[in-house]
């Protein structure tokens, strides 16, 4: 007999679980690429990295079955704003992945190299922060909590802080020779990879805002320059 | 573990064939009586409706007793669905990314179940605080899989700080000897009394660094059993007035300034020797990881019930997945720099012991490159216990627990 065809809100959950279940993924990546970076654990560099190839492979699988219900169910409204929603958070989540493996990358880069104390610290706290913006984001998508997905782009503005303030920090300890240039070019890189993270997690719940509410992070870029229209006036003056 | 659930889903499965072979019986058992009309059936009908009700409670027995385990069961069928989660396992499907890793392990482990007759593995997340969860999987007769969950997280520290304790004790105690062995083996044959005198200091240094070792060790045994037959009420502020002023050539020597906030008056009953060797060894610690021209702090504050003494560094500080271990005896944040900062290893080891014989706590909120503040919490001499007990099961991760702080820095209480 031919298996009955699972029913669309089925697969629907399927696919929201498949996007949770990458999302912890990602989430775990983050604080083991923090601990290859400060510990110099290659072996768990190569594991990361190694890993990345199955976080691909599963964003892909979650982006086919997401085409397959576009194409056969032809979703509308909100559960079409889900859809395209889960493909850009995907996206944001396999990308992730990458600057996770990218800080690994750091680390074998600068193995062996010793990090100040005052780094150290600056690196661990962008690391929990940036985790913390991912699981929230997560949360948001899993529980269709838009409240939650609109206060991540505030909380992302801590990791920012904690970015600009790791730079000076690198000038400050390269001032007082404590650390070759190659070492400072490479853990400015690196703070650059979580900032980029806590974006990607702000990205996440943009995307559950606009599933959730039709809200799109560009109205505003938009308004603004209807408004300018309207004014006749021009975002940079030309001399 | 698995040996009970596999016992008592065996048993639910057992129970749940009988119950439908039962009920198949008083079917038929019905169908007869209805077809011969004539058979005074009741009483034995009552009879088998009596034993179909019995297993159900069984049944439920069974259920309600996987659901009182602490470990997660989860049943599935031979093509790995899953048919039944017991109320811990259901605990863990939640969205938190540590529940969601290990559901999905559980699942891919069901769905390879069929390929092994029994499975184990280890799931360990990164992160301060890290976790460990073991997951089992046993192929029924049936073809029906089980598998357990269990949270690991203390019993994997246990192992760790045992085996980590044998090795650093080992190291601890080995460096010095090798280091005179060798000391010894070149003064032999050399002639060169400017070498022998250099070879002899050194050799003297390192027997001073092996018996500082032996006497911690000592003492830390001694706080660890010791009772409290001669305990007197202790003024606090001559306790850290007697600390500072040990400490005072050595801050002095390495540039550090020590400040004292001190509270006349103060008291908590306990060995005052014990708790000047506690808080020296916060005081140094503080001393030796902090730079030329930094500060210490050692602070003393006091509630109706309380009072702490709070020593605050401007050092190195220490790394979050450090605040749960620096209170084992031997562990090293950094190995490389031990050998430089000296010390035994079991300072903070002592701390912990002496500060809970005396019914407190010590935390410690730190974060590298910011500093360190350890506070150290006793009850006024008021509300001490009259016979405090002294601690059993040294360095057991049962007294240790991470509490969320509102900072990003984290905090770790060691409490009695």
């Amino acid at each position: 007999m031919e298996e009955t065809r699972k029913s669309y809100h089925t697969e629907l959950e399927e696919l929201r679980s498949l996007v949770v279940r990458l999302g912890a993924s990602v989430i775990e990546a983050i604080p083991r690429a923090t601990n290859v970076l400060l510990s110099g654990d290659l072996e768990g560099a190569d594991y990361l990295v190694q890993s990345d190839d199955e976080i691909d492979a599963r964003a892909h699988d979650v982006e086919d079955r997401t085409f397959e219900i576009l194409a056969l169910q032809a979703p509308v409204a909100g559960e079409l704003r889900q859809l395209v929603s889960i493909l850009k958070i995907t996206s944001d989540l396999e990308r992730s992945a990458d600057l996770a493996v990218n800080i690994c990358k750091a680390a074998r880069r600068i193995y062996g190299k010793e990090i100040d104390p005052v780094l150290r610290g600056l690196i661990s706290k962008m690391s929990e922060q940036a985790e913390q913006l991912f699981q929230a984001a997560i949360n948001s998508f899993a529980e269709n909590d838009a409240a939650t997905a609109a206060a991540i782009e505030d909380m992302d503005s801590f990791l920012d802080a904690l970015h600009r303030q790791f730079i000076q920090a690198i000038f400050e300890t390269h001032a007082r020779e404590r650390m070759d240039l190659q070492l400072a070019v490479q853990l400015a890189i690196v703070a650059r990879f979580y900032e980029r993270i806590g974006d990607h997690a702000v990205n996440v719940g943009e995307r559950v805002r606009f599933a959730l509410t039709g809200w799109k992070p560009e109205l505003r870029a938009i308004a603004r320059q209807r408004q300018r229209d309207a004014t006749g006036e021009f975002p940079i003056t030309q001399g | 573990m698995l040996a009970i659930v596999t016992f008592l889903v065996g048993a639910a499965l057992g129970v749940s064939v009988a119950r439908r072979r039962i009920e198949r019986n008083a079917t038929n058992a019905a169908t007869q009586t209805r077809d011969t009309a004539a058979a005074p059936a009741s009483g034995e009908r009552g009879a088998v409706a009596a034993t179909a009700a019995q297993p159900a409670a069984v049944d439920d027995i069974i259920v309600a007793a996987l659901d009182a385990l602490p470990s997660g069961v989860v049943i599935a069928e031979s093509n790995g669905s899953i048919m039944f989660k017991n109320a811990a396992a259901r605990a863990i499907s939640g969205v938190r990314h540590i529940d969601v890793l290990v559901e999905e392990t559980v699942e891919s482990m069901v769905v390879s179940a069929v390929h092994a007759e029994t499975q184990q593995r280890r799931f360990e997340t990164a992160g301060a605080p890290s976790r460990a969860f073991d997951i089992r999987t046993k192929r029924l007769v049936n073809g029906r899989i089980v598998a357990t969950v269990e949270d690991v997280t203390a019993q994997s520290r246990i192992d760790t700080v045992r085996t980590d304790f044998v090795a650093n004790l080992s190291h601890e105690l080995k460096t010095p000897i090798g280091g005179i062995a060798a000391l010894a083996d070149t003064m032999i044959g050399e002639t060169d009394p400017q070498v022998i005198e250099r070879l002899t200091s050194r050799i003297v240094d390192e027997s001073y660094r092996l018996s500082r070792i032996v006497d911690d060790l000592l003492d830390l045994s001694r706080i660890e059993f010791g009772g409290a037959d001669d305990w007197e009420p202790v003024a606090l502020s001559d306790v850290v007035n007697e600390v500072v002023a040990r400490m005072q050539h050595e801050a002095k020597r390495t540039g550090v300034a020590i400040e004292t906030k001190n509270l006349a008056g103060v008291r908590v009953v306990g060995d005052r020797m014990q708790l000047v060797s506690a808080l020296e060894n916060l005081v140094s610690n503080a001393v030796k990881y902090s730079g030329d021209g930094k500060k210490v702090l050692v602070e003393v504050q006091a509630t109706a019930e309380l009072v702490s003494v709070v020593v605050i560094d401007q050092g190195i500080g220490i790394a979050a997945k450090d605040h749960q271990r620096i209170f084992e005896r031997f562990y090293r944040v950094d190995r490389a720099r031990s050998r430089t900062t000296g010390g035994s290893g079991l300072g903070l080891s002592i701390v912990r012991h002496v500060v809970s014989n005396h019914g407190g706590t010590v935390s410690v909120v730190s974060e590298e490159g910011r500093g360190s503040t350890f506070t150290v919490v006793l009850p006024r001499e008021e509300f001490a216990s009259v016979v405090p007990t002294p601690e059993r099961g040294a360095d057991s991760p049962n007294d240790v627990t991470v509490s969320d702080s509102a900072t990003s820095a984290s905090e770790t209480d060691v409490s009695v």
